[in-house]
């Protein structure tokens, strides 16, 4: 059962840390009134702004992206093994039966909270 | 693939990166509120009228002002219009968003802390009983470079905007407190002037030099990547001078004016330490474009290998490059 562990629950759950981050710092850019001024923006805001937004999309948010991705397919390598012998489909799924906290999600997967879009 | 294997780490790198020093530095320059700055100007705005009041009659004293209440002060101060709004770019900023801001920059670190990302360690320790070329790559180049390095990298780099953002706080809280003492100083010239030698006031208008001083007392971060301000630091170059001025004058014409010159110099000065930071958020940005277009990227780990069927994403590889170990 572990590969199927690390697939529909470790892997999401080190996903979910990066989808968390990314969101804590998309709260951080929220403040609109940050970098503005009766003399129009600061030089700041757009350099840190464009930074803040790399760091959210392309590096914490692809980051989670990767690890449910992987999740996925170890997931499915799993179940793809479950069909053989190297364990049976039975236990498979009474294990995941006992899962109640996997299947909290509602579609029998650990929930990663959607990182926020940026827009382009 | 990447040559190492790194997959034998028992332990998710943490920077351990610690912005407490540079923080508490941030904290330490006064915070001058709201209240305190309004009743600065309006004691100005007070000052001024009451010198103007006495200069258009030589034979006033300004304490007759007193007595007569039907004579605004204010009224007299209007030939400078511009004292309210020239002061009050100093103080529209919300600091207290900024810190906000920065709790939230900190909430992002603790969430990739080594000690939230005990599941990973849990990954590593259950494909061991895996192999194939599939399960080598996810290893080798996701997984171990994940928990090896790019975490740490990547809270060095939430560390590099924490940074900017107390920097920037520096930066407000300075140009709010050089604003509120030329206020202050200011009045003190405007009430001498009926003196027989009327007062002069120096005033410390600096802030890059201040926030360059909040930038050291960050740690350098030791990150693979050349991050602006962690790593490099606001150049010695761009710190220009401790920037001071002495407001002065024998009418309030020549005191406005010499005022108008101090307030000049440190909107220049407020701008310099913005862009000295804008520099460094820069050099930071162009850093981290150079890492993530590289096959072996330190933030963001991939499994580069055309070979091998990518798990990362989502790719379901052939059975014999992802299975049991015999």
């Amino acid at each position: 059962m572990g590969l199927w562990r690390t697939g529909a629950v470790l892997m999401p759950e080190v996903g979910r840390q990066f989808a968390l981050a990314a969101i804590s710092l998309n709260d951080a850019g929220e403040g609109a009134s940050l970098f503005q001024t009766s003399q129009g923006p600061s030089p700041l805001s757009g350099p840190w702004n464009l930074l803040r937004e790399t760091v959210q999309g392309r590096v914490l948010g692809a980051t989670a992206e990767r690890c449910v991705r992987a999740g996925s397919a170890l997931t499915k390598i799993a179940d793809a093994y479950a069909t053989t012998d190297y364990y049976s489909r039975a236990d498979l799924e009474q294990y995941v039966d006992d899962k109640a906290e996997i299947r909290a999600g509602g579609n029998g997967t650990f929930q990663v909270p959607e990182v926020p879009v940026i827009p382009t | 693939m990447r040559e190492t294997d790194t997959t034998t780490s028992s332990t998710v790198v943490d920077a351990g990166y610690d912005l407490t020093r540079g923080t508490a530095a941030a904290r330490a320059i006064e915070l001058i509120d709201d209240c305190a700055f309004t009743d600065a100007i309006a004691d100005l705005i007070d000052a001024l009228g009451r010198a103007r009041w006495c200069e258009r009659a030589p034979h006033r004293d300004p304490e007759d002002l007193d007595n007569l209440s039907s004579i605004n002060p204010a009224d007299f101060a209007a030939e400078w219009p511009w004292v309210e709004e020239r002061f009050r770019y100093f103080r529209e900023r919300p600091i207290a968003e900024v810190e906000a801001a920065a709790d939230d920059i900190e909430a992002a670190l603790n969430a990739l802390r080594a000690n939230s990302m005990s599941s990973l360690l849990s990954v590593q320790s259950e494909i061991t009983g895996w192999s194939g070329k599939a399960k080598d790559a996810f290893s080798i180049d996701f997984v171990g470079p994940l928990a090896g390095t790019a975490i740490a990298e990547q809270q060095r780099l939430l560390a590099e905007l924490q940074a900017g953002m107390w920097a920037y706080d520096v930066v407000l809280r300075q140009a709010r407190l050089n604003a509120y003492h030329l206020a202050v100083e200011t009045t003190k010239v405007l009430d001498s002037l009926a003196e027989t030698s009327p007062n002069d006031a120096k005033i410390a208008l600096g802030i890059l030099a201040v926030v360059v001083g909040v930038v050291t007392a960050f740690e350098s971060g030791g990150s693979a990547l050349a991050l602006g301000l962690i790593s490099t630091g606001i150049s010695a170059a761009s710190t220009g001078v401790d920037a001071a001025t002495t407001v002065t004058g024998d009418t309030t014409g020549e005191v406005m004016a010499s005022l108008l010159s101090a307030l000049d110099i440190l909107t220049d000065e407020m701008n310099a330490a913005e862009q000295a930071i804008a520099t460094a958020m820069t050099a930071t940005q162009e850093a981290v474009e150079a890492d993530l277009r590289k096959s072996e990227s330190t933030l963001l780990p991939c499994e580069p290998d055309d070979s091998v069927v990518d798990l990362t994403s989502g790719g379901i590889p052939p059975k014999d490059h992802f299975r049991p170990k015999t």
